[in-house]
């Protein structure tokens, strides 16, 4: 009976998830870095990637891009890698660290009323990036984390704890101005259309952000 | 008979020799079948297969809503008062750095299903098979006296599936987003079962090498 009592609780705890009370501590958990390596979409680098001018709507031709002014930190962008241990039933401090032996590759996100192709994504992040040191990049490549270790981290007996890792990222509004080919103009394009886009994206120094928790389990609360 | 005696000689000569190479053939072989199963070998492989089958299994109805990347590890310490194994962590051979199992979690896209994956480290399996498969839901526990009947509310199946080098434990579970006026909570299971099944069949089939 206590069993069938306990099982419930412990699957209804699951299935709610808010029993935890979890504090992030403001210690961040050392972080040692790996060389840098060259980001390849399709297996040509970023920065010399050039596509021909295609009649269509979906093929926009970079004119300008004008960013509002500020830009915003985004601390947890794009997750690297996580890891938790469970000391609820431990009563020593329990030393957590990640090694990263793997990373995924991770793009940036793009909005507004255009069709971002490969080519107006560059220009606009090169145009966003001219004003700051290194500039943003659009992906992270494969394995660009791999080398890295966080921690350690030690988790108190009694706790359920953890490090999680993110690529930090930029949020960057402002007003983009795009034209396309029109065959049927004197010009050859269409008169310029400006479009209001937002972008979070890398930066090309490579930034993160870690955290640790700890937290206690209220089953019973 | 001095010539027997000589003969014999030889024979014995002779076998031993070919027991000495018989046993030189037998420790070559072994050394190198001991590459292949080496137990870091099929602990890496066992990896390298969870990886596979996070990025390929994705149930039409379904969707993955364990947050991060592959990199997920989580770990369990057992409590100090247990004496069952020499380990103090799930870990395998106690080492943090290798957890023994991987949790993966999906949601019906009507949220009223929830599955948990858990792919769990076991060396000593070899082929696919459905080791157990079990349900319970209110008014259905099996052998368990009427008064106690509802004392759960909710519906559950697990399906535990042995595959090369590991088990796969999944779990359905009704959420509490299932229709109150549903009483057939099987009917519900068993239709996301089948649609969440098959896909991870052909993927464990494939790991043991049972279908290409």
């Amino acid at each position: 009976m206590k069993k069938n009592l306990f099982s419930v609780l412990a699957l209804s705890t699951i299935l709610w998830g808010t029993s935890f009370a979890s504090t992030v501590n403001a210690e961040e958990p050392k972080v040692n870095y790996a060389p840098p390596q060259e980001t390849l979409i399709n297996g040509v680098e970023e920065s010399k990637l050039i596509t021909p001018f295609i009649i269509g709507y979906d093929n926009p031709i970079f004119v300008d891009f004008v960013p509002n002014t500020g830009t915003s930190t985004i601390n947890q962008f794009k997750s690297i890698g996580s890891v938790s241990h469970n000391n609820t039933r431990g009563s020593n401090p329990f030393p957590i660290t990640i090694n990263v032996t793997r990373s995924e590759s991770v793009g940036s996100e793009f909005s507004g009323n255009v069709t971002f192709s490969a080519e107006l994504k560059v220009k606009l992040l090169a145009k966003a990036g001219g004003s700051i040191s290194g500039g943003y990049k659009q992906t992270r490549s494969t394995n660009e984390a791999v080398g890295y270790t966080f921690g350690p981290y030690q988790i108190p007996g009694g706790k359920w704890g953890g490090i999680r890792t993110w690529w930090k990222g930029v949020s960057i509004n402002g007003t983009a101005s795009v034209k396309y080919v029109d065959t049927g103009s004197s010009s050859g394009y269409t008169s310029v259309q400006s479009i209001p886009v937002s972008m979070k994206v890398h930066t090309t120094s490579k930034d993160i952000h870690s955290e640790s928790w700890d937290a206690t389990y209220e089953m019973y609360k | 008979m001095s010539l027997r005696k000589k003969h014999l000689s030889w024979l014995i000569l002779l076998t031993l020799l070919l027991l000495v190479l018989l046993l030189i053939r037998n420790e070559y072989l072994s050394s190198h079948t001991a590459e292949e199963d080496k137990p870091i070998n099929k602990y890496n492989e066992f990896n390298s297969d969870v990886l596979m089958l996070k990025e390929k299994l994705s149930p039409e109805g379904f969707d993955k809503i364990t947050t991060g990347e592959s990199l997920n590890r989580s770990l369990t310490s057992f409590p100090d008062y247990q004496t069952l194994d020499i380990r103090n962590h799930d870990g395998v051979d106690n080492d943090s750095s290798r957890p023994s199992r991987y949790e993966i979690f999906y949601l019906s896209k009507d949220e009223t299903i929830l599955v948990r994956l858990n792919l769990i480290y076991a060396p000593e399996f070899t082929n696919t098979k459905i080791v157990s498969l079990q349900s319970f839901s209110p008014g259905r526990i099996e052998f368990v006296d009427t008064e106690y009947q509802n004392i759960v509310s909710i519906s559950s199946t697990s399906y535990l599936i042995s595959y090369k080098n590991g088990l796969a434990q999944v779990d359905f579970w009704t959420t509490n987003k299932f229709p109150s006026s549903e009483d057939d909570y099987f009917h519900l299971l068993n239709e996301g079962e089948e649609k969440f099944l098959p896909t991870l069949q052909d993927i464990l089939l494939k790991i043991s090498n049972e279908k290409k």
